[in-house]
Order: structure tokens, then C-alpha cells, then sequence
């Protein structure tokens, strides 16, 4: 049953062609730029993916050693209109931390 | 897909996936895509900048070539090191007002502004912090003199796309400069003619008309005299409304009535239809007058309004103009003699007709010098002194022809102001040429205006401003500067000419002359409205 009730935030699989769609994009605050000090690269994820995805995840796309991950679902914030209450987008937080080595560029030249 | 390639542009515009999203907005900051050339906030450009801008002595390195037109070719070499402190300095301010999401005021780092806002943008604003500083301190260190605003030879965004944030920059513009006067003749000895306005005498006897018809007095007429044109009737009014039979309203306000007044009967003296409607009255006749109040009557409930008066003419006068003789001289003025009176009011009048030909030589004079100048004159200062001109226009516009501010304003245009121009351009080209010539002499001749009468100047037109302190002090005395030094180089050049005046065309001749000039305005329209 505790099966069944989290299966949406469950992956049954690691599928590489799965794993450019887990991350969708960098989240980038006053908070997240302070993370950069310490190697931990802050994402927002599929709300399915697990620490395991992830991790397999910003190890293919951005070819570096990843030593942890730490998740968490931020609140969800709602939004109405008119007499419509509805929620915003939802995405997971990914706090990856990466091997003292190696690094991540997120701001490419433009 | 190769990882390596996931966060260059050239990947974002070749994949589909969210990892495209992920290139092509860039980082997503706060939530929201980063717009990457979104326009630099409206803050940055202005504020404290200009303090900074004292700050920033920057050190430029001019070339300078001659243009055709007066202008000059500037090229304007900046440093490494000042280029570098500008685009910090842009990047500062940024980062100082930039309100993004997910960051605190003033907390943003710089690789987030340069992302947020595009590289693109802040270089370009860095470009203009750049042209702002070191075009006013390569103009300031110019040979000669500059005048109006400096335009960039080349376009802003070449410069853009040259520009590096830490290498030397170059660029080029052209400015305009005070232009300098070739006399290519002798100015000393110039032969012109002027328009000599002779006095009238028959304004002399104009004059003496009019104070004679002031000291009129009138003496009672025979008893059987009707009213004519030149009495005066002596009677009451009443008056009413008219009403559309032309029979009599409502009484008027007792502003409109009296008893035993004067009534002086001339042609257009009062309202319309009054005087008319008096005359062939006798002594002790009654009779209603219709009469109509004119629109632009003093009091406005009597604008346009028709209306009866019931005359009542109690006796007639003759109206006696006194004699023109030494008694009348004595009554009137302060003369003894008629013949004083005379003189005097022709030599009070007569100064008019002297500065008018004074006028009319430095005239001539001026436009003798533009002809023996050359002068490359350059837009700029035609058409700041166009505009001069037609603001001066537009304000004597609003006072002399009475026009109110809405119309004013509706005539201010740019195409009205462009037509002007067009009008104006060859008197304006001849004034200046002449000024320029004038300064040039000045300059030959070391004429120099004399600081006591530029200071008497000063405090006639600060007595005029009655106590208020002048706008513009300096600019003000430029002006009265100038204002003397042409009159010194006019007086210099009266003196060599050979003046020869010539009368003025009787009526008959100017007609024919106006006749002349406007066949000629046909053909050339641009000359006749110079004029005007």
C-alpha cells in the first residue's frame, strides 16, 4: 500500500535518455550563490527523481564526480485566479555536492 | 548528445529537450528565465552618476583633422586602464540598483548581472560611460573652440562590437567649430548706400492738429442749430433693450444712462448707429435711438447687445478749435512762441528719423561685409540661431497679435519650425556671416570692449530687471560684450565708407517695388519668405 500511495515519486529505472529530462535548470539565488563556496550546485528536478537519479544524472550531463546529494520538496505555492485556486509548477531542490575537483560552469559566456 | 556540448549556446539551438531550455534561457535565476538582452534598468543611467563622473578624470590621447564645413574630425584614444574603469563602473552601478530575483539589493554578483542583463547591454552601456567622459575632456583640449554637441563619426555599434573590457578603445567624431571669417577685401573705404528716411513736416502739423482738438471748447450754438457732425449735444440718456420688434425691453443697467451729458458728435465715436441717430435733433426733442453695443465692448454684459436710447437733447454746442497761434503755444505747452513749439516737437520727433537712418547705414554696412567674407558656416550654429529667432517670433506672436497659449503652441511644430528654417536660412547665413566679420575686425583692429561701459551696460538692463537677479549673468554680459564691440566696429567702418543715401521711394514706387519683389518671390519663394 505505502507502495502504491508513493508511486508517482518513485523511478522504477535509471534510463540515461531519461536523465536530460530530470534536471530542468539551475536554480540560482543569494542563497545558492553562497552554496558555489563550497562545490554545491543547487537544481531544480523532477519531482520523481531520486538521489540516486540525480546524482547519475549531473554525473552525465556535466561530466564530473558528484560526492552527495541532498533533496527536498520546497512548499508548494499557490496561486488563484479569480476564484480558481490552482498550484505553481512543482519541481524538486537538488543540493549536489561535487568532488573538491571539479566544477560546474552556470554562467556560460553569451 | 555529448554532455560536454549541454551548456554552450551552439547546443541550445541544435537539441530539443529540457536540457535546451536549460541553455537557451540560460540559468534560471529565482524561478523565472534571465532575459538575456532584457534593457538595463533606467536607474543606472541616470542618478549619482554624474558625481562619479567627477570622479573619473579620464586621460585621453586627440588626434585632430580638419573637416570640410568648419567641422573638425576628432579621434579619441582611451586607455586600457580608464576603458577598464568605466566597465567596472557600470558593472558597479548595476550591481549597486539591479532588483533580480531571488536576490537581495546591492548582493547581486557580477556574474549574474552580466548574465541577467546580456553582456551586449552593459558593454553598450559601458560604451556611452566611456564617449560621456572622454568627449567632453577631448573637446575641452581642442585648438579651437567647439560649438553645439558632438556626433560620433562612426556608428555605436561598431564601437560596441570592438569593445573589450580590459583593452585600449578608439573612436572617432566630428564636431563643429567656431568658424573663422575671410575678409577677402579692403573693409576700410566700403561704398554703400542706405535709405535715407527724411523727415515729413506735415507730422509736425499732425501733432499740432491733435493738441489743438484736446484744448477744444465749446461755446452754446444759436438757438434754432440742429445737431451736425462737429457739435457737441448736451442731454440725458436712458437706456433699453431692444427687442426683436425694435420696440423698447427691459431698461439697461443704469451704467448705460446719465443726465446731461456731452455727447460729442463724431463719426465713430460711440457705439454704432448712435451719433446718426442724434443728428437733426433740435434743443428739447425726444427721440429713441436704436443702437448696437460693439463685441469688444469694455463691459462684458454689454457685449453685442442691442439696445434703445431715449435721447433727450437739452441744448447743442459748437465745438471751437482753439487758434494756432503764440496763445494756444503758451495755453498748451510750456513755449512761448508758436514757432518753439514748432522746433521742439520736430526735433523730439526728428531723432526718430535720425536713428532710423543710422540704422539703415549699419545695415547696408553689414550686408557690404557679408559680401567681401567668406565664411563656412556650420549647421549648427544656423540652427541654433534659427531657433532663436523663432521662439523670438512665436513670443511676439503671443504679445503684439494677441493669441493665446494654445494656439501658440499649436504652431510650434517641428514641420512649422522647418519651414521657418528653410525661409529664414539665407538671412540668418547674412547675420552671421556679418557678425563673424565684425569679430574678425575687432580682432585686426584690437578693439576691446571697455570694461566701465560694459559695467553701465550691465546696470541699465539690471534696472530694467527691477531688483530681480538676471538668469544668465555671464551670458547676459557676453552679449552687452558684443553688443559694444559692434557698435565700436560699425562706428570704425562709418567712418572709412562712403555713405551715400538715397531718399525713399515715394508710396507710388514702393508699391511698384513690392510689385517687383513679390514677381520675384514667385520664382524664388525661399527668399521672399526670409523676408517675412
Amino acid at each position: 500500500m505505502l507502495y502504491l500511495k508513493y508511486k508517482r515519486y518513485i523511478m522504477d529505472s535509471i534510463d540515461s535518455r531519461g536523465l536530460l529530462d530530470l534536471v530542468k535548470y539551475p536554480i540560482i539565488t543569494d542563497k545558492t550563490t553562497k552554496l558555489l563556496e563550497e562545490n554545491q550546485y543547487c537544481f531544480a528536478v523532477d519531482p520523481k527523481a531520486t538521489k540516486i537519479n540525480i546524482k547519475a544524472a549531473i554525473q552525465y550531463i556535466f561530466n564530473v564526480q558528484v560526492t552527495g546529494v541532498n533533496t527536498c520538496h520546497p512548499p508548494k505555492k499557490k496561486r488563484s485566479i479569480g476564484r480558481f485556486v490552482g498550484k505553481r509548477p512543482h519541481y524538486k531542490k537538488a543540493i549536489v555536492t561535487l568532488a573538491s575537483e571539479d566544477s560546474i560552469n552556470l554562467f556560460p559566456e553569451t | 548528445m555529448a554532455p560536454a556540448a549541454f551548456i554552450t549556446p551552439v547546443a541550445a539551438t541544435t537539441t530539443r529537450s529540457s536540457a535546451s531550455a536549460f541553455a537557451a534561457g540560460g540559468a534560471r535565476v529565482g524561478g523565472r528565465p534571465a532575459a538575456a538582452a532584457s534593457v538595463l534598468p533606467v536607474v543606472a543611467a541616470g542618478g549619482r552618476r554624474g558625481r562619479a563622473a567627477r570622479q573619473l578624470a579620464m586621460k585621453v590621447t586627440i588626434e585632430e583633422s580638419p573637416l570640410p564645413n568648419s567641422m573638425r574630425g576628432v579621434t579619441i584614444h582611451v586607455s586600457a586602464d580608464e576603458v577598464a574603469l568605466c566597465y567596472n563602473k557600470v558593472v558597479k552601478d548595476l550591481q549597486k540598483r539591479a532588483a533580480i530575483p531571488g536576490f537581495r539589493t546591492g548582493k547581486v554578483p557580477k556574474k549574474v548581472i552580466l548574465n541577467h542583463f546580456g553582456k551586449a547591454t552593459v558593454t553598450a552601456s559601458a560604451v556611452e560611460e566611456v564617449i560621456q567622459h572622454t568627449v567632453q575632456q577631448a573637446l575641452s583640449s581642442l585648438s579651437v573652440s567647439a560649438i553645439g554637441q558632438a556626433q560620433l563619426a562612426d556608428d555605436v555599434q561598431d564601437i560596441v562590437a570592438k569593445f573589450e573590457p580590459n583593452s585600449e578603445l578608439s573612436f572617432a567624431i566630428k564636431v563643429d567649430v567656431w568658424p573663422e571669417a575671410n575678409l577677402t577685401a579692403d573693409y576700410k573705404g566700403l561704398v554703400v548706400s542706405a535709405e535715407e528716411t527724411a523727415f515729413d513736416e506735415s507730422i509736425v502739423d499732425d501733432a499740432l492738429e491733435q493738441a489743438r482738438q484736446r484744448e477744444a471748447f465749446t461755446v452754446l450754438s444759436p438757438a434754432d442749430a440742429v445737431a451736425e457732425i462737429g457739435r457737441v449735444a448736451v442731454g440725458s440718456l436712458v437706456g433699453f433693450y431692444r427687442n426683436e420688434d425694435g420696440s423698447r425691453g427691459d431698461p439697461l443697467p443704469d451704467i448705460a444712462s446719465g443726465e446731461s451729458v456731452e455727447i460729442k458728435l463724431r463719426m465713430g465715436q460711440y457705439m454704432a448707429g448712435f451719433v446718426e441717430g442724434i443728428l437733426g435733433m433740435k434743443a428739447g426733442d425726444v427721440r429713441d435711438v436704436p443702437v448696437e453695443f460693439p463685441a469688444e465692448s469694455a463691459r462684458p454684459e454689454l457685449r453685442g447687445v442691442k439696445a434703445i436710447f431715449e435721447v433727450t437733447v437739452s441744448a447743442l454746442k459748437d465745438e471751437v478749435l482753439p487758434e494756432l497761434n503764440d496763445d494756444f503755444a503758451r495755453s498748451a505747452t510750456e513755449h512761448d512762441t508758436l514757432e518753439a513749439l514748432r522746433a521742439d516737437i520736430r526735433q523730439r520727433l526728428g531723432e526718430e528719423t535720425d536713428g532710423a537712418n543710422d540704422a539703415a547705414v549699419s545695415k547696408a554696412l553689414e550686408a557690404a561685409l557679408a559680401e567681401i567674407t567668406e565664411v563656412e558656416l556650420p549647421e549648427t550654429l544656423i540652427d541654433e540661431q534659427a531657433k532663436t529667432k523663432f521662439a523670438t517670433m512665436m513670443s511676439d506672436f503671443k504679445t503684439k497679435g494677441n493669441m493665446s497659449d494654445e494656439q501658440i503652441k499649436s504652431m510650434i511644430t517641428q514641420d512649422s519650425y522647418q519651414a521657418y528654417r528653410k525661409s529664414a536660412q539665407k538671412n540668418i547665413v547674412k547675420s552671421l556671416t556679418a557678425n563673424l566679420a565684425i569679430t574678425k575686425i575687432a580682432q585686426l583692429e584690437g578693439i576691446e570692449a571697455e570694461p566701465a561701459e560694459v559695467e553701465e551696460q550691465m546696470s541699465l538692463i539690471k534696472a530694467e530687471m527691477k531688483g530681480k537677479p538676471l538668469d544668465d549673468e555671464a551670458s547676459v554680459r557676453d552679449k552687452v560684450v558684443g553688443q559694444v564691440l559692434r557698435q565700436k566696429v560699425l562706428a570704425l567702418l562709418k567712418e572709412s565708407a562712403v555713405v551715400t543715401l538715397t531718399a525713399k521711394p515715394t508710396e507710388a514706387e514702393a508699391a511698384a517695388a513690392a510689385a517687383a519683389a513679390e514677381a520675384d518671390a514667385a520664382k524664388e519663394p525661399v527668399a521672399a519668405a526670409g523676408e517675412a
